[in-house]
């Protein structure tokens, strides 16, 4: 009888910060990651969790959908391994962090959001509630387009901005 | 009951069973007794109409008639004796009394069963004490926003005081000097006033809010303590009108009813004794209309009473209807129902109506009679204190200061009328949280309840069950399953298949028989030990509105991130997550809403899958997943279930045809068991099912190639 714990560990290979060197592929917009030496080419870094665990990587192949090995965390990987995963992944994962929110109207259709993020300001559309979700203390938003928007901790935003919030949430 | 029933010196009662039927076959009562020797029959007079040593008995049942049933003994030289009928009304009752007679051994259990129903009943006072005990924590509280009500009472016969000295002993005789000091102190009572409002404001906000998050984590525990059965007894719109409705009913009245009901009382004896102090006549007259209210009162609280519960009822009947239509949207518009919907829904909020015009109508009734009173009674009072001013008997201070005392008089009992509604309200809610909270789990664990680390033998002994007392979905069914074996278990639709999983987790107990893991008696193990054991994927899984990731891990909350991807691998399900935008944290929405039914069904095998149980039931796990995919799963559920006791339900043979052996069922009992190539070949049920199956895939094929 194969337990859960064998088959993850069969399943996913976990790989410490030195066992794993990482190489940009400008032509595939892929990597070529190198465990203990052995190289894997075409591989695409995911986010399996991406608001709730987002440090940690899934390294999959494109080439045969095989899932190589994980890292538990990006932030215990060397500087610039770190920084060229992170560019790679900034792309793949945009999801704008919500540091101050303006204004939020209810228009008898859409709750129109006017925020500040971390990429600058923004205007977006959301239909009600069921676009929202928390995640402990972040909130989820999903636009009408279905563009993501964060909110880090709703507790740490400022008065007016928790005050707006609480229209949506 | 008096009875000319003698026992012998060693001979003990040991229980006792009302029939609601007479000896001569009317409506009546008469007793089944069993003693430790004998089984007694007594008519309502206490008269033995049988009596049986329990030595002679060899078999007891039941035999159920239209509209009653009645207890047979078979004794040893094989005579049978009919020896009392009872409606269906009291079917559980007496198939009590036959687990009795039956089993010797069960004599212990069911005695004690019996001390339990008694204590119980007896475990009774007044709803609204009952609930009180929510406050208690939050006594301090409770006590501070009294007191500061209590405290602006008083504060509150100031000014009416200090106006009969402003217009007497200031205006009137023309002393400026005092007119400051007499603002000063007014001006000052009222901040004092204002600050003890605020204080007691807060005080009971507090208490409130505090125990309406008491009063609805107690009954959500209480509720979870209940096997899935009790949604047999309570619709899940009425268990949650429990815990939303009546919670906030029953908190009004512990933090602000109560206070307000205090307030009323105390303020009505002090405003009482100063108009007695200021003018004894006038305070008669004031008083005059207090037995019309009194009366009043009396007669609309009777009232009320069960206009309000009637209300009531017919709203969450309401809420009782849109909790099992809303989800059952999609089955509504496949079946072009909406008008038939549409007329349910009407007809109960027509209902709401006639029950809220109702009770509106009792307050017409009632209300502006009383304002009425009142104002007559003010009206009288002006006449007759004006005469008085104007005879010289009493001051224009004195009669302004008394008229304001006199609508503070009133103020109070208004006040005491108009929360009787509210009062009632909360009385009822009250009534109903006791109820419930006094209701104890059918299904429970015992002091000697063990866990029981489970290798996965299952043994079905001689088990009948049945959802209601006259209907058997089981009859006699009697199965071994060896550890590590894979069964699967088919049948006609209503065969009772899924019944046995139910019964296997403890759902519901078996009305006689037992059922064994690893050689315990599942009555014996820890209900929380024997589930986490086993794991069930059904054919309708329920998500919820969380993340896929929080979904998976609700079969493992201190699953790692490998394992929740390993168990969704396993499931099939790892590769659609990944295609997501937001991959494992992805919303699943209301009941799965937003996923497609074979992804809902994959989460759930995930689910399943991480919790690593012994015992795995399949219950149509794949019926509503097509076929490539079932394949596909059913591959990957071969690394989980290799070497693990897996039950497989299934209505397509073709998904069952491999396992270690089959139990074919029919209306309630084994028919059949064997391999798939057995049952073949005694050409019984399985291959008539397996034939007529066949057939439909060989005329499908046909029709699409």
């Amino acid at each position: 009888m194969s337990s859960i714990k064998d088959y993850a560990r069969a399943s996913f290979r976990i790989v410490e910060p030195d066992e794993i060197e990482i190489e940009y592929d400008g032509n595939s917009d892929l990597l070529t990651i190198y465990i203990n030496g052995k190289p894997y080419r075409g591989v695409e870094p995911i986010k399996p969790f991406p608001l709730s665990n987002p440090h940690y990587i899934l390294f999959r192949s494109t080439l045969t959908h095989e899932d190589i090995c994980v890292v538990n965390d990006i932030r215990r990987l060397r500087k610039e391994k770190r920084i060229l995963l992170e560019h790679i992944l900034d792309k793949r994962y945009f999801i704008p962090s919500i540091i101050d929110v303006y204004d939020i109207t209810y228009t008898g259709e859409y709750y129109v959001c006017k925020v500040k993020t971390d990429r600058g300001d923004r205007t977006f559309k959301i239909m009600g509630r069921r676009n929202v979700y928390r995640i402990d203390n972040k909130i989820v938003i999903i636009d009408i387009d279905e563009n993501i928007y964060l909110v880090e901790n709703y507790e740490k935003m400022g008065r007016k901005a928790k005050e707006e919030l609480m229209k949506i949430i | 009951m008096d009875t000319d029933l003698e026992l012998s010196g060693d001979e003990s009662i040991v229980a006792r069973f009302e029939s609601d039927i007479a000896v001569d076959g009317r409506y009546g009562v008469s007793y089944l007794i069993v003693t430790s020797k004998r089984c007694i029959v007594c008519d309502d007079k206490g008269r033995v109409i049988h009596s049986v040593d329990l030595s002679n008995i060899s078999s007891v049942s039941i035999v159920d008639y239209v509209g009653n049933s009645e207890v047979k003994l078979t004794l040893k030289d094989g005579r049978v004796i009919p020896i009392i009928r009872f409606t269906r009304s009291l079917r559980r009752e007496f198939n009590e009394a036959v687990s009795l007679l039956e089993d010797a051994s069960s004599i212990k259990t069911v005695i004690n069963e019996h001390k339990e129903e008694v204590e119980r009943v007896k475990f009774k006072m007044e709803p609204l004490l009952f609930v009180l005990r929510f406050a208690l924590p939050y006594k301090l509280a409770l006590i501070l926003g009294l007191a500061s009500g209590i405290a602006g009472i008083f504060l509150g016969l100031l000014p009416p005081y200090y106006l009969r000295i402003l217009i007497d002993d200031v205006i009137l005789a023309q002393r400026r000097e005092q007119l400051i000091v007499i603002i000063t102190i007014i001006v000052v009572t009222q901040a004092l006033s204002s600050i003890l409002g605020a204080l007691r404001s807060y005080a009971l906000s507090y208490v409130s809010l505090k125990v309406m998050h008491s009063i609805r984590v107690n009954l959500f525990r209480h509720i979870m303590q209940f096997q899935p059965n009790i949604l047999d007894t309570y619709e899940s719109g009425r268990l949650i009108s429990r815990i939303t409705d009546d919670a906030s009913r029953v908190n009004w009245f512990l933090s602000w009813g109560l206070e307000q009901l205090l307030r009323s009382v105390i303020s009505l004896a002090s405003v009482a004794t100063m108009i007695f102090t200021l003018d004894t006549r006038l305070a008669i007259i004031a008083s005059a209309p207090l037995p019309l209210l009194i009366f009043g009162v009396s007669m609309f609280s009777k009232k009320a009473r069960w206009v309000y519960h009637y209300e009531w009822r017919r709203s969450t009947d309401v809420s009782a209807l849109l909790v099992d239509v809303i989800p059952g949207f999609p089955v509504v518009k496949a079946h072009c129902m909406e008008r038939y919907e549409e007329d349910r829904l009407k007809n109960r909020l027509n209902e709401v109506v006639k029950a809220g015009l109702r009770s509106t109508i009792l307050n017409l009734k009632f209300f502006p009679m009383l304002s009425f009173i009142i104002s007559s009674a003010t009206a009288i009072i002006w006449w007759v204190g004006g005469l008085e001013v104007l005879g010289g008997g009493i001051t224009l201070g004195v009669l302004s200061a008394f008229i304001s005392y006199v609508s503070q008089f009133y103020g109070p009992i208004q006040t005491l009328i108009s929360i009787v509604e509210p009062m009632k309200r909360a009385s009822t809610a009250a009534e109903r949280i006791q109820s419930l909270m006094s209701m104890d789990p059918s299904i429970k664990d015992t002091p000697n309840s063990i866990d029981l680390d489970i290798k996965g033998e299952i043994r079905f002994e001689n088990v009948w069950f049945g959802y209601t007392p006259y209907t058997y979905v089981l009859k006699n069914v009697s199965f071994e399953v060896k550890p590590g074996e894979k069964i699967g278990i088919v049948g006609p639709t209503g065969s009772g298949k899924t019944t046995i999983t139910k019964l296997l987790l403890r759902f519901y107990d078996v009305n006689k028989g037992r059922i064994l893991v690893d050689g315990v008696d599942i009555r014996s193990i820890k209900i929380e030990s024997l589930r986490r054991q086993i794991g069930i994927v059904s054919q309708d899984p329920r998500l919820f509105n969380d993340s896929i990731v929080n979904n998976i891990r609700y079969g493992k909350p201190d699953a790692t991130p490998e394992e929740i991807m390993a168990a969704a691998k396993i499931a099939l399900a790892h590769d659609f997550i990944l295609e997501k935008p937001l991959r494992y944290d992805s919303p699943c929405g209301e009941g799965g809403s937003m996923l497609s039914g074979g992804e809902r069904q994959r989460i759930a095998i995930a689910r399943t899958v991480i919790s690593d149980p012994k015992i795995l039931i399949l219950d149509e796990a794949t019926s509503s997943v097509d076929t490539i995919t079932e394949d596909g799963i059913k591959k990957a559920l071969d690394n989980i279930t290799r070497g693990r006791t897996t039950i497989i339900i299934a209505h397509r043979l073709s998904t069952v045809k491999d396992v270690d052996r089959l139990i074919v069922l029919d209306r309630g009992e084994i028919v059949e068991v064997g391999t798939h190539e057995e049952l073949l070949e005694r050409n019984g049920l399985y291959a008539k099912l397996w034939n007529t199956q066949f057939q439909e895939k060989l005329a499908e094929a046909k029709v699409s190639g």
